[in-house]
C-alpha cells in the first residue's frame, strides 16, 4: 500500500479529494468575475471604482466605439444619401489605418486568367521560344496545397496584371476623346498606339527588367543578349453553353485575348 | 410614499441600464476568450510570414518585382507604417520580418503581451507595404485586428491596478469594446461580401465556382475537371457560399447557433484553403472563429498543455502492471497517487478525483482520464476515448477487478 505521490505535488494541487464513490458536479465558473479585486492580495487595498464614475467611462468608450462602427459602415455602403453627405469624410478616415476591401470575389468574380510571356534574342542566334515564368510554380502550387506558391504565384502573375491595367486606363482616356459613334477611334486607342504612353508607367518598366534579368540567365553564358520582347495573354474559361457543345473537348478555353509589346534591343 | 408601479419599473430599469452600462467598466466580459483568439492568431500570423520566409528576396527585397508606392516623407504616418519602404531603410527588410517573428513569439508565450501586440503591428504593417501584391482578404482583415487587439488584455489575467480605479476601469472599457470591435469587424467581412455577391449575376445563378475553379491560380486541375463534368456542384457551393455569407452576422450572436454556424464556416474556408488554393486566407477566418468562443470554452481551451494533475483514489490491485506504465508514461507528474490503506483489494473499482475540476471519476470513466493525462499517452487519447465509447474500457475495468465479462446471451428463437 502506497501513500507517496507517484509525482511532485505543487500546493495548488493541495484539493482534498472526495470520499470513495462521491460524485461532485463540475465547477461552474462565472465568466463575470474576472475583476482585478479578486485576486489574491488585492483585495485590502484594491479601491473599488464607484459606479457614476465606471458609467462614464464606459458612455465613453461605446462613444469611440459607436462613432467609429458608423463611420466604417457609411465607408462600406454602396452609393447611398448617408454615403453621398459623409463619403468623403469616412474614406478620409479610414484610408490608413483601416483601410478595407471585403469584395472577396464579388459582385463578379474575376474569371479569366491573365498570363505574361517573354522571349529572348541572343547576340548571332534568332529568337527564342516563348517562356511563361508561371508554368513550374503553378505545377509545385497544384502539388503543395500547404505552401507559399499561391503568394508567389500572385508576385509573377501582377507582372500581367499591371500591364493589362495600366493599358486599360490608358484606353479608357482614349475613347473618351472621341465620339461614341465615330468608328476612328477603336483604331486610335488600340493596344498597338497606347505603346507611346505605356513606356512611362512602372508596371511597364517592371516587365522590362523583368524579361532583361530572366533572359539573362535563360540564354548561353558565352552568349549576349541582343533583344528580347513580351506579351500579356487573357484566357477566358469555357461558358456553360460551349460546354454543351462540345468545346471542352478542343480546346480548355473559350477565347484567347494576346497583347504584344514592342521588341527592345539591348543598348551596349 | 412608493409611487405607481409604472415609476418603480421605470426606477428598476434604470438601475439595470447603469449596471449593465458600469458592468463594462469593471468587468473583463472576454478575459479568457481574448487569450485564446490572441494566441490562435498570432500563431496564424507566425505562420504566414515563416511560410514566406524562404522565398524573401523574390517578394520583400529591393530587387525583387513588385511594384511599390515610394515612401513619402511629409507624411508622420509613413514613418510609422511604411518606414520599410524608406531609401535608406529597404535593403534592411529582413529586419522587419525577423522582429516581427520575434515579436510573435515572445507574444504567443504571453511575455509582455500588449508591448508585443503593438510592436506585431507596426512590424506586420511595414511588412505589408513592402509587397502589396500578396496581400488578400485575409490580410486586410488581420491588419485591422491586429490594431483593435492592442487596447484588448490578452494576457488571461485580470487587470490590476488596485490604486487607480478609474484608469483601471477606463482600460476595461477599452479592452470589452475593442474586441467586441473584433467580433463585429469579422462579421462586417461577411455582410459585406455577402450583399455584394448578392448584386453579382453569376452568384445569382449559381455559376460563379463553375468559372471560378476554371482559373489557374484560384484551382486544381482536380476541381477543374470536376467542375466541368458536373456543373451542379457549382449551383450548391455558390449558393452555400452565398447564403452562409448572409445567414453569418446575424447567427454568429446566439449561443444556440453559433456552433453550427462556425462549422459551416470552417467547411467553406477549408475548401477556400486547399481546394482554391487560399491556404493562409482560409485558415485566418477560421482563426478568427475563436473571437467568438465563450469564456467556459476559451478556458477548457487554455487548459490543453497545462498540467492537469489527477489524484488516484482507488486503485485494483490488478491493474498494477498497468499504472506502472502509466507512471513511465507521465513524464509531467500529473498522477498523484492518494490511496488510502484497504482500497487496493482485488475487487476494488477505479476511483479519481479531478483537484481541477473539483470532480470524480469512477469505473470506466476513471480509467479513460487514466489513461490519457500522462503526456507521452497523450497521442492515444482518440483511440482512448473511441474504446470507453465503445465500452471497451468497460470490460478492461472489469477485467482489472478481476470481475468475470457478462456473457453474450443469443436471443430466444
Amino acid at each position: 500500500m502506497s501513500d507517496e505521490p507517484v509525482g511532485e505535488r505543487p500546493d495548488e494541487d493541495a484539493v482534498s479529494p472526495p470520499k470513495p464513490g462521491e460524485q461532485l458536479e463540475p465547477k461552474v465558473v462565472d465568466p463575470t468575475s474576472n475583476v482585478a479585486s479578486a485576486e489574491p492580495g488585492d483585495a485590502k487595498e484594491a479601491k473599488p471604482l464607484r459606479r457614476p464614475l465606471a458609467v462614464v467611462l464606459t458612455l465613453m468608450a461605446m462613444a469611440v466605439f459607436v462613432t467609429h462602427l458608423g463611420i466604417t459602415l457609411v465607408y462600406l455602403s454602396p452609393a447611398n444619401l448617408l454615403k453621398k453627405e459623409g463619403g468623403q469624410f469616412a474614406d478620409r478616415y479610414m484610408k490608413v489605418l483601416f483601410y478595407q476591401n471585403w469584395h472577396l470575389f464579388s459582385p463578379e468574380p474575376g474569371i479569366s486568367t491573365t498570363k505574361f510571356a517573354f522571349r529572348c534574342y541572343p547576340e548571332g542566334g534568332e529568337w527564342g521560344q516563348w517562356h511563361d515564368p508561371l508554368v513550374s510554380l503553378h505545377e509545385d502550387f497544384y502539388k503543395h496545397r500547404v505552401g507559399a506558391y499561391g503568394k508567389l504565384i500572385y508576385v509573377y502573375r501582377d507582372l500581367a496584371i499591371g500591364l493589362k491595367q495600366a493599358l486599360g486606363r490608358h484606353q479608357r482616356t482614349c475613347l473618351e476623346r472621341y465620339p461614341e459613334d465615330d468608328p476612328q477611334r477603336y483604331l486610335e486607342c488600340a493596344p498597338s498606339p497606347m505603346m507611346v504612353q505605356m513606356v512611362d508607367e512602372p508596371s511597364f518598366e517592371l516587365a522590362m527588367r523583368f524579361t532583361r534579368t530572366a533572359c539573362s540567365a535563360l540564354i548561353d553564358p558565352d552568349q549576349q543578349l541582343a533583344a528580347y520582347t513580351f506579351k500579356t495573354l487573357e484566357f477566358f474559361p469555357l461558358k456553360y453553353s460551349e460546354r454543351e457543345e462540345g468545346v471542352a473537348a478542343e480546346r480548355p478555353w473559350s477565347k484567347v485575348v494576346e497583347i504584344p509589346y514592342p521588341i527592345f534591343e539591348v543598348e551596349r | 410614499m412608493t409611487g405607481a408601479p409604472i415609476v418603480f419599473d421605470l426606477r428598476r430599469l434604470t438601475q439595470k441600464l447603469l449596471d449593465w452600462l458600469a458592468g463594462f467598466a469593471t468587468h473583463e466580459k472576454h478575459l479568457h476568450a481574448a487569450a485564446v483568439f490572441h494566441k490562435v492568431f498570432f500563431a496564424w500570423l507566425f505562420l504566414h510570414t515563416a511560410l514566406l520566409l524562404p522565398y524573401h528576396a523574390e517578394i520583400w527585397a529591393p530587387e525583387a518585382f513588385v511594384q511599390r508606392y515610394p515612401f513619402e516623407p511629409a507624411s508622420w504616418l509613413e514613418w510609422v507604417l511604411t518606414l520599410s519602404r524608406h531609401p535608406a531603410l529597404e535593403a534592411y527588410y529582413l529586419v522587419f520580418i525577423l522582429g516581427q517573428l520575434g515579436a510573435l513569439t515572445l507574444g504567443f508565450f504571453g511575455v509582455w503581451p500588449r508591448l508585443m501586440t503593438l510592436v506585431a503591428y507596426l512590424l506586420t504593417m511595414n511588412i505589408n507595404s513592402l509587397a502589396g501584391v500578396i496581400l488578400d482578404g485575409g490580410n486586410n482583415l488581420a491588419q485591422l485586428v491586429l490594431f483593435f487587439l492592442i487596447f484588448v488584455n490578452t494576457s488571461g489575467k485580470a487587470i490590476a491596478l488596485p490604486r487607480w480605479p478609474a484608469l483601471r476601469g477606463g482600460l476595461v472599457a477599452v479592452a470589452n469594446l475593442a474586441f467586441t470591435m473584433i467580433m463585429v469587424q469579422i462579421a462586417l467581412v461577411y455582410f459585406c461580401a455577402g450583399i455584394y455577391k448578392l448584386n453579382g449575376h453569376l452568384w445569382s445563378n449559381g455559376m460563379a465556382l463553375y468559372y471560378i475553379l476554371q482559373a489557374d491560380t484560384y484551382s486544381h486541375p482536380v476541381l477543374h475537371d470536376l467542375i466541368i463534368e458536373w456543373p451542379w456542384l457549382s449551383l450548391i457551393g455558390s449558393y452555400f457560399t452565398v447564403g452562409f455569407q448572409m445567414v453569418f452576422p446575424y447567427l454568429i450572436w446566439s449561443k444556440k447557433t453559433r456552433p453550427w454556424v462556425i462549422a459551416a464556416g470552417v467547411m467553406l474556408h477549408l475548401g477556400i484553403s486547399f481546394g482554391m488554393g487560399l491556404f493562409t486566407f482560409g485558415l485566418v477566418m477560421i482563426a478568427m472563429y475563436f473571437a467568438y468562443c465563450t469564456e467556459v470554452t476559451a478556458m477548457s481551451l487554455l487548459r490543453i498543455g497545462g498540467r492537469q494533475p489527477l489524484h488516484i483514489v482507488r486503485y485494483p490491485a490488478a491493474g498494477g502492471r498497468l499504472l506502472t506504465w502509466l507512471r513511465r508514461l507521465d513524464i509531467r507528474r500529473v498522477l498523484v497517487d492518494r490511496r488510502q490503506s484497504g482500497e487496493q483489494g482485488e475487487d476494488t473499482s477505479i476511483s479519481v478525483w479531478d483537484p481541477e475540476r473539483e470532480r470524480s471519476y469512477n469505473g470506466a470513466e476513471a480509467l479513460r482520464e487514466l489513461l490519457v493525462r500522462p503526456f507521452l499517452a497523450a497521442p492515444l487519447a482518440p483511440l482512448v476515448y473511441a474504446s470507453w465509447y465503445l465500452g471497451g474500457l468497460d470490460r478492461l475495468q472489469r477485467r482489472l477487478q478481476g470481475q468475470p465479462q457478462p456473457e453474450v446471451t443469443s436471443q430466444p428463437s
